[in-house]
């Protein structure tokens, strides 16, 4: 089991990766945009932040900014949930410290539940350069 | 002297000469769209008033005047036109009407975009001048653009909602609130089928907004172009192998490498390829092979499917364009694969083009170069 938090303004898909993950017995929790994220860590570390980019009032990368990790938080994995066409979104939150990122159109729940999976059970000792697919 | 009168007609009157010479002039005056007639050399020798309004300028100011040196055109990435490049002037090397877009000049130095059609003027065989035609487009660009726009916001709109549909279908595919039965299990996958199609028509309609908008980023590295093509070839060989398609790829012995924007090339290649698994009949063929050509790599895919239309081949790479002969056999595609493909060539400084026969099948060739152009 694992700390997991889902930053995503989407209802509907918040909800369907807060079913998959809590189905794996992770500790889940869902923050609706950047800030409400912001005051979520500040209570409790995860240990992987499923990052949307695109919401209102604070958005993913300005979540990243004021993050500050890897350099803060170096034990939690940020990975950007993204939507096709952000390739440069996409650049700019793996430049502030995100660990990979998934097309959001792309991913089926089971691959999510993969990751996430992978994420905790495997130590990342090293950030590999994630390309672009 | 059988027939006077039509000898007459030969034969008019001087105040008959006036009354027809005054007729013509009204009636070039009277064309809606800018009308400026050049002589073999170039000189404004007519132009009508719709041509003064659009370009600010009076008559006498232009009468005479060496057309390509008054008035001031650019190209539509607002570089200026060469004299050579105009078309009032190719008009004469390539002897038949020329139509193009630009940007025309004012006398008070603004610029508006312009669709002009030049035609030379020729008089018992031998060219005596040219007219040409021309019409402010600025409007029709800016809908363009608009339009553009409307498709960026409506695919985002679209994909939130399908984002949905597809985790939630895949939630219930993978069994996550139960067992599904076979017959549930097969509607599930033409559910997760549909939305991939729509997944990929978004994907094409914001591709298409954003080169439109000049918005496509290129980022040239060195790559491995044999690799590019060999990985492409794996992932859409599943689609020739359900149609018992035979492809092969021909590759060349040592790996073939380009510095070149590799996201783009290799969606052009995997656009060519999908689409000749798609046009050809089970049991067909199709080869795909690269080669060193002009300082450049030669990309072709040669297949033996439905061809193209010889009346409908210099269509193809338009917008929306989709030939009958495919329609009839398939009516999900856009029309906007192979615009693209002419696109990335366009951006890359490479080319495009095809050779086919209806019904035999097509050969389709994508040029770029080894090295990205100065200017791309």
């Amino acid at each position: 089991m694992a700390k997991v938090l889902i930053v995503e303004d989407d209802k509907l898909l918040s909800q369907a990766y807060f079913l998959i993950l809590k189905n794996e017995g992770h500790d889940v929790r869902v923050a609706e945009n950047g800030k409400e994220a912001l005051d979520l860590v500040a209570e409790d570390e995860p240990q992987v932040i499923l990052l949307d980019l695109l919401m209102p009032e604070m958005g993913g990368l300005e979540f990243l900014q004021k993050y500050e990790q890897p350099k803060k938080h170096p034990k939690t994995t940020v990975v950007i949930l993204s939507n096709l066409g952000d390739e440069k979104e996409i650049q700019k939150g793996l430049d502030l410290g995100a660990y990979k990122y998934i097309v959001k159109a792309q991913a089926t729940p089971i691959q999510l539940s993969v990751l996430v999976n992978n994420l905790i059970n495997k130590n990342i000792e090293k950030k590999q350069p994630v390309s672009k697919t | 002297m059988k027939h006077p009168h039509v000898l007459h007609r030969h034969h008019e009157t001087p105040s008959q000469l006036e009354q027809q010479r005054a007729e013509s002039d009204a009636l070039f005056a009277s064309i809606g769209e800018g009308a400026i007639v050049t002589d073999a050399s170039g000189k404004i020798s007519r132009i009508n008033q719709a041509a003064l309004d659009l370009l600010g300028f009076r008559e006498k100011e232009l009468l005479g005047e060496w057309f390509p040196g008054i008035i001031v055109a650019y190209n539509e990435d607002g570089e200026p036109l060469e004299a050579l490049d105009r078309p009032i002037v190719r008009v004469f090397m390539e002897g038949k009407p020329i139509t193009r877009k630009m940007f025309y000049t004012t006398k008070s130095h603004r610029q508006f975009a312009v669709l002009v059609t030049v035609s030379p003027v020729f008089l018992n065989g031998h060219p005596i001048g040219a007219i040409e035609v021309f019409r402010d487009i600025s409007l029709e660009q800016e809908i363009d653009r608009m339009k553009s726009e409307f498709i960026s916001i409506a695919s985002h709109q679209l994909r939130t909602p399908l984002t949905a549909i597809q985790t939630y279908a895949h939630l219930l595919a993978s069994g996550f609130k139960g067992a599904l039965s076979k017959d549930q299990h097969e509607f599930m996958d033409i559910i997760l089928g549909s939305v991939d199609r729509m997944n990929d028509i978004i994907t094409t309609l914001l591709d298409v907004s954003r080169i439109e908008a000049g918005k496509l980023s290129v980022e040239h590295t060195r790559t491995n172009v044999t690799q590019l093509c060999k990985t492409i070839v794996q992932e859409l060989r599943q689609g020739a192998d359900e149609k018992k398609i035979t492809m092969v790829f021909d590759a060349p012995n040592t790996p073939l490498y380009s510095v070149t924007d590799s996201l783009l090339l290799a969606e052009s290649y995997a656009n060519l390829i999908s689409n000749a698994i798609k046009y050809t009949s089970e049991l067909g063929h199709i080869t795909i092979s690269l080669d060193v050509q002009d300082e450049g790599i030669l990309f072709c895919v040669k297949d033996t499917g439905l061809g193209v239309p010889k009346a409908l081949q210099d269509q193809i790479f338009t917008k929306f364009f989709r030939a009958p002969n495919v329609v009839k056999r398939d009516t999900t595609g856009t029309g906007l694969g192979l615009y693209m493909v002419k696109q990335i060539a366009d951006t890359l400084g490479g080319k495009v083009w095809f050779t086919s026969r209806e019904g035999r099948g097509s050969s389709f060739y994508f040029w770029s170069p080894k090295r990205p152009p100065k200017n791309v």
